[in-house]
């Protein structure tokens, strides 16, 4: 690189001339005591670069110092943050409340739940057959249309019924079942009304039954229990009525 | 020379006094092990919160769904004992399928009427019983002696019964039985055991005999 010769030299090139000159001299300390020389060209700045130095020392020393005369707890953000870590611990306690009241919760409902299986499983079978025998069985081959008024004799009382004969056949022999009931649903007498002997009843038709019985149903409630119907090729068929059957309270 | 020495201890502690003031106020302790120890911990504390509520809400969902349960099997409960209750009586369940509650030893009404001229006397006694098999009833049979003043076996396996009915348990049946008179003023009517048709649990449409031996605590009556 040229420089042109009237600019001034530039800091590097002046240190290196005065140490190619400090060498140069340093040769000659020995013999004719160059080394007092040499102190005294040196002397200004090396007492200045101590002097820095020794200042920079205390710089840092006083700094170090400063930081560390800091009491990290008694500082706001330490303050802050601790009130922060205090929340935090309440907000947690209060989860884990939160979570063991979900679980007595759960608990509870379990319990109950179970209670109420166990009392309906208990149930369940008596239930079934209660459903049961209030569903008619498939459809009855005669269904009783109404239920006449009871006429008594000395010793026997007679309750006449019209059945409807469902089936495309004619019926030869064919019987209602029914339960005189008191008001409880209790059975106080169960008799049974069947036609005049020999009489049949043609397909689609009403057709007259009656009971002979010496229970006087006075007071009680007739209620058709139980059907049976037979042809003359022994086409034979019964079952039970549902509760929804035509009943007569006398 | 003293005046200088003065100068650079001056100027030291002044050197000193400044960067100790900087040092102090440029100090930011969330850079220092107690704060980050501090906020690591908040941040954990946090974590396990946040893990918590996330269980919270999951359990509060099981919750609702259980209290669904309870409340949909609550509703299947009342509906059952209204059913229940509309059908059936009180002590459903006992010792014997049936109980005898009253046994009533009538005479044919006939022979009454008649007087008893020319007759053959007839009793046709009475057994009212309950249903306490914790079942409907269809049939039921009750078989009875009748035992002489003296103890003895007058007549044995005598019965009486009805049948196609629907006995609902807890409800009352009258069963009825036939017995030729020999003689029995005085003697006592005393059921021994029974059966009942009952459904059958296993097998739907189908039905099963309840048989059994009454016990000695059994209604007896006195034919007048």
């Amino acid at each position: 690189m040229s420089r042109g010769s009237d600019e001034k030299k530039p800091f590097v090139d002046t240190l290196f001339d005065r140490l190619d000159k400090s060498v140069t001299e340093l040769k000659h300390v020995s013999h004719n005591g160059t080394i007092a020389l040499l102190w005294e060209t040196w002397r200004k700045p090396v007492i200045a670069v101590l002097c820095l130095v020794f200042l920079a020392a205390i710089g840092a020393a006083g700094w170090y110092a400063g930081g560390h005369s800091v009491v990290v707890q008694e500082s706001p953000r330490y303050l802050n943050e601790a009130e922060n870590l205090k929340w935090a611990n309440s907000d947690f306690e209060e989860s884990k409340q939160d979570i063991a009241n979900r679980q007595s919760q759960m608990k509870q409902a379990s319990t109950q739940l179970d209670q109420i299986k166990t009392e309906r499983a208990q149930m369940s079978q008596l239930l079934k057959e209660i459903r049961q025998v209030a569903q008619p069985q498939d459809s009855p081959s005669i269904t009783v249309n109404a239920i006449g008024d009871v006429s008594s004799s000395i010793t026997y009382s007679t309750i006449p019924f019209t059945v409807h004969n469902n089936t495309q056949n004619v019926l030869t022999n064919y019987q209602v079942y029914y339960e005189a009931l008191d008001s409880n649903g209790n059975i106080l007498d169960a008799g049974y009304a069947l036609p005049e002997s020999g009489a049949t009843c043609e397909p689609n038709s009403d057709c007259a039954i009656s009971s002979l019985n010496m229970f006087n149903p006075a007071g009680s409630t007739i209620v058709p229990i139980y059907w049976t119907a037979n042809t003359a090729n022994n086409d034979w068929h019964d079952g039970y009525y549902g509760t929804d059957v035509i009943r007569k309270q006398f | 020379m003293l005046g200088l020495v003065i100068a650079a201890l001056v100027v030291a502690a002044t050197t000193f006094a400044v960067t100790f003031a900087v040092g102090r106020v440029t100090k930011d302790p969330t850079t220092d092990q107690t704060y980050l120890a501090l906020a690591a911990k908040t941040k954990e504390v946090e974590a396990n919160t946040a893990e918590n509520r996330k269980e919270t809400k999951r359990l509060t969902e099981q919750r609702d769904d259980l209290r669904e349960q309870v409340a949909e099997q609550r509703k299947h409960a009342a509906e059952d004992k209204k059913l229940y209750r509309q059908y059936v009586g009180d002590a459903a369940a006992g010792k014997t399928a049936i109980t005898v509650e009253s046994i009533s030893p009538d005479v044919d009404p006939f022979y009454t009427y008649i007087g008893g001229e020319g007759l053959d006397k007839y009793y046709y006694p009475k057994f009212t019983v309950k249903n306490t098999s914790g079942h409907v009833i269809f049939n039921a049979n009750v078989d009875y002696n009748v035992i002489g003043t003296d103890g003895k076996i007058l007549v044995s396996d005598e019965n009486a019964y009805v049948s196609n009915v629907v006995v609902y348990p807890g409800k009352t049946v009258v069963l009825e039985g036939m017995l030729k008179d020999a003689g029995f003023s005085g003697a006592t009517i005393r059921p021994t055991s029974f059966s009942a048709t009952v459904p059958d649990p296993k097998y739907d449409d189908a039905t099963t005999t309840d048989k059994g031996q009454f016990g000695n605590d059994v209604k007896t009556v006195v034919i007048p």
